[in-house]
């Protein structure tokens, strides 16, 4: 590690040549340790772009019961809202008040965007957790939770992905390990700008079958070219929780203690201060609220929340129901919201995707909705996953140069534990690039292969997601690299290609029944499956046998000696 | 240079110690000092304060890497830390 | 919903105006045509031309999304664009280099009556 070492330690002061090598050292450096977690990361969450239809997929019972509930909400008569919200409203807030008055929170969303639907009150319990009543709309009496019908794939679906994507399934330490990775994203990226010579002379060049170049080449146009996107993403997914991350404004601003962060958070929404006054005051009719604010917002009203209800400094927030459409052209995805007195005075006015909360607090909702692709419909989810893949790909593709160019050039950066150091991180990268997509789709397989009657069915797929990454590492370990690499590859591609099969020997359905009903979300799935396994199925090929390995080590050496001469190798 | 110097690999582990260390510590301190110079409500400054301070954590570990002088580099990140720190602290409101 | 019309359109022109940028280069201009030197004016013309397709899949674009979400759809096109004259030109200069001229005439082409 010495050359690395003096690179980072003795940096030319006040040289282009000297930043350069130093922002290379970062880059290779930070880059190779976190390139595992962060391609984890990556491809997670450019599955996670699709996670409705990959639930859809994951629960063909549920199939005919969406297709009814679409079909109820389009046939839904539009115009009859507000005929009789008044009548929710004044049911729910009676059941509230008979059954539940003492909480400091009563939330009730009197009826869906078309006026119909049920009506639900949700409060805080005594251990703050967030519960909820169904209530009967024609006479506010609590409905009983439907018995779920039919038997019922228990999966987590496409969430598993969602949640492995920001906690790795580990809760909040999970949380501060995806952030600390995105940090080095970050780190790695601006660094590797930096440190890139010749960026736009470059900008298109991709030179296939040229060992070490080409991996190179991939490695910058991947990342080049989806700069932006990638810049983004690192940082818009830190922001979200970003005052857990970096406390220390809230801290000095707002207390130290557990209830600063809800303080703080409180006070973003509403900048007019509300406390108890300790004069009681009648919960008043609500329907003159949820009228003006309608107005007001342009917006069907989604729910009325009263804080401190019966008491004469209480105040009453309404929320506006969003359209797909307006959502497609927002880059907020918050609603409208007006804030009353209890004497119908306006405090606060948040038009739909609006800046009405503040500039920092319109930003961080733009930022949260732009990683999260909350706009611009399907074709905006398409060019995520692209260039979530291409994110993925400058994971990959780095984590395999940072090998083969070690491999051409013989450099023994650890010392006497190269060789072992060099087998670790050859079989993680096989592990990593390779097995973390078959436990992906390890995981669709165990959700048609695993019986329905199973207890705890939707932790058994998952635990299958993480069985068939186990057995991968272990593999990886075991085999040679590059038999590894062929193995776990043509394993990818076979569940990919044969995904469909299993589909249709499990539930009967198969693409064409799904495209003959219209069913593009099934379609999407199982067709992007298979056009994945293809292309695994094409690497898998390209791997060459043991044979032929010093061949590709020689031709890498040619070109990692051009690699790390000044002017490259043009 | 009146120290000796440290081993290569203890440079580097100090280094890397201080970028992430370090860089957080000038972030933090960032976000403390910043919200009530900015002409917007608290909440919404501390926001905006603590969103920039991820690029600050950032921009302080590139900083840090480029450095000949790994005494100077501490300085450079922990002396207005420290400042910032101190301003963010006396100018609190009467509220926390 | 926002169809797919706008995002094929723009996409189309993202990639013909990439692959305009791209042939102005001396080392890609080689790959497609063999000649090493791209001839200054031709240069000077395919730089022009990548200009105006990538600002008109930025029409495409905005006229689609609108002005907040229409800028960021752009940069996403302008990515899926590059990569695809990457991957093409390494693989088949010639026919990315048609491709872009089918896909910049028929995305103009179209662009007249959206412009109306």
């Amino acid at each position: 590690m010495n050359d690395a070492l003096s690179a980072a330690n003795a940096p030319k002061q006040a040289s282009g040549a000297g930043l350069r090598q130093s922002m290379a050292w970062l880059h290779t450096w930070c880059g190779l340790w976190f390139s595992w977690l962060l391609y984890a990361v990556f491809l997670t969450g450019t599955l996670a772009v699709f996670e409705d239809p990959i639930s859809h997929w994951m629960t063909p019972e549920h199939h005919a019961e969406e297709a009814a509930l679409e079909a109820a909400s389009a046939a839904a008569v539009t115009g009859t809202a507000g005929a009789d919200r008044g009548q929710r409203l004044a049911r729910a807030v009676a059941y509230m008040a008979q059954h539940h008055a003492t909480q400091d929170m009563w939330e009730i969303w009197p009826a869906d965007a078309n006026g119909g639907g049920e009506l639900r009150a949700y409060w805080f319990d005594a251990e703050r957790r967030y519960v909820m009543a169904r209530l009967d709309p024609a006479t506010g009496a609590p409905l009983p939770d439907a018995a779920p019908a039919g038997p019922v794939r228990g999966t987590h679906g496409g969430h598993h992905f969602v949640d492995f994507h920001y906690t790795l399934h580990a809760g909040t330490a999970g949380l501060w390990i995806v952030a600390i990775a995105a940090m080095a994203a970050l780190v790695a990226l601006v660094s590797g700008v930096i440190s890139h010579r010749r960026i736009f002379r470059d900008f298109f060049t991709f030179r296939p079958h040229r060992g070490a170049r080409s991996w190179l080449d991939a490695h910058n146009a991947v990342a080049v070219l989806s700069l932006p996107f990638q810049l983004m993403i690192a940082y818009t997914g830190i922001v979200f929780t970003a005052t857990l991350f970096l406390p220390a404004g809230v801290m000095t601003h707002y207390g130290t203690d557990a209830g600063a962060r809800v303080r703080h958070a409180a006070a973003l929404s509403s900048p007019v201060p509300h406390a108890r006054t300790g004069r009681a005051m009648a919960v008043p009719d609500l329907e003159p609220f949820a009228a003006r604010a309608g107005q007001l917002m342009g917006q069907p009203v989604r729910a009325v929340v009263i804080d401190h209800p019966g008491d004469a400094g209480m105040r009453i927030g309404v929320y506006g129901w969003n359209d797909a459409p307006g959502l497609e052209r927002r880059m907020s995805a918050t609603s409208g919201m007006v804030a009353f007195s209890p004497e119908g005075e306006v405090l606060h006015v948040r038009q739909p995707g609006g800046a009405g909360d503040g500039a920092a607090s319109f930003t961080s909702q733009v930022m949260g909705n732009l990683h999260m692709a909350g706009f611009g419909g399907v074709s905006m989810k398409w060019l995520y996953f692209l260039c979530g893949l291409a994110g993925t790909a400058m994971m990959g593709t780095g984590a395999v140069l940072f090998m083969v160019k070690r491999r051409a050039a013989r450099t023994d950066g650890f010392g006497a534990w190269t060789p072992r150091m060099h087998r670790v991180i050859e079989a993680l990268n096989v592990a990593a690039i390779a097995g973390l997509p078959i436990a992906c789709v390890a995981y669709l397989w165990a959700n048609r292969l695993l019986p329905l009657s199973i207890g705890q069915r939707a932790d058994w797929e998952q635990g299958m997601f993480f069985a068939g990454w186990a057995l991968a590492l272990l593999h990886a370990f075991v085999r040679p690299p590059s038999r590894a690499w062929r193995d776990q590859l043509a394993t990818l591609a076979a569940l990919c290609l044969l995904l469909p099969l299993a589909n249709a020997l499990t539930t009967g359905d198969h693409l064409l029944a799904e495209l003959a009903r219209g069913d593009l979300e099934s379609v999407g799935v199982e067709a992007t499956c298979m056009v994945l396994g293809l292309l695994a199925g094409i690497a898998a090929l390209r791997v060459r046998p043991r044979a032929a390995v010093p061949a590709r080590a020689a031709s890498g050496r040619r070109a990692a000696a051009t690699l790390d001469s000044p002017g490259g190798a043009s | 240079m009146a120290l000796p110097r440290m081993a290569p690999g203890w440079r580097l582990a100090a280094r890397v110690a201080l970028a992430v260390f370090g860089g957080y510590a000038l972030a933090s301190a960032f976000a403390m000092a910043v919200p009530p110079l900015l002409p917007a409500s608290l909440a919404q400054a501390v926001l905006a304060a603590t969103l920039a301070g991820f690029v600050v954590h950032v921009l302080a570990v590139l900083w840090t890497f480029t450095q000949t002088d790994l005494r100077r580099a501490s300085a450079g990140l922990l002396l207005p830390a420290l400042a910032m720190a101190a301003f963010g602290l006396l100018m609190r409101g009467p509220g926390a | 919903m926002t169809g797919l019309l706008p995002a094929v359109l723009a996409c189309a022109l993202a990639y013909a105006g990439m692959a305009a940028l791209c042939f102005a280069m001396g080392r890609h201009f080689e790959q497609a045509t063999g000649r090493r030197s791209v001839p200054p004016r031709l240069r000077r013309a395919l730089r022009v031309a990548g200009a105006v397709l990538l600002g008109a899949s930025l029409q495409v674009s905005l006229d689609g999304w609108g002005a907040g979400v229409g800028w960021v759809a752009w940069l996403g096109f302008l990515t899926v664009g590059a990569l695809l004259t990457t991957g093409l030109w390494a693989a088949w200069p010639r026919l990315a280099a048609g491709a872009a001229a089918v896909c910049a005439a028929s995305g103009l082409l179209a662009l007249i009556p959206w412009l109306r």
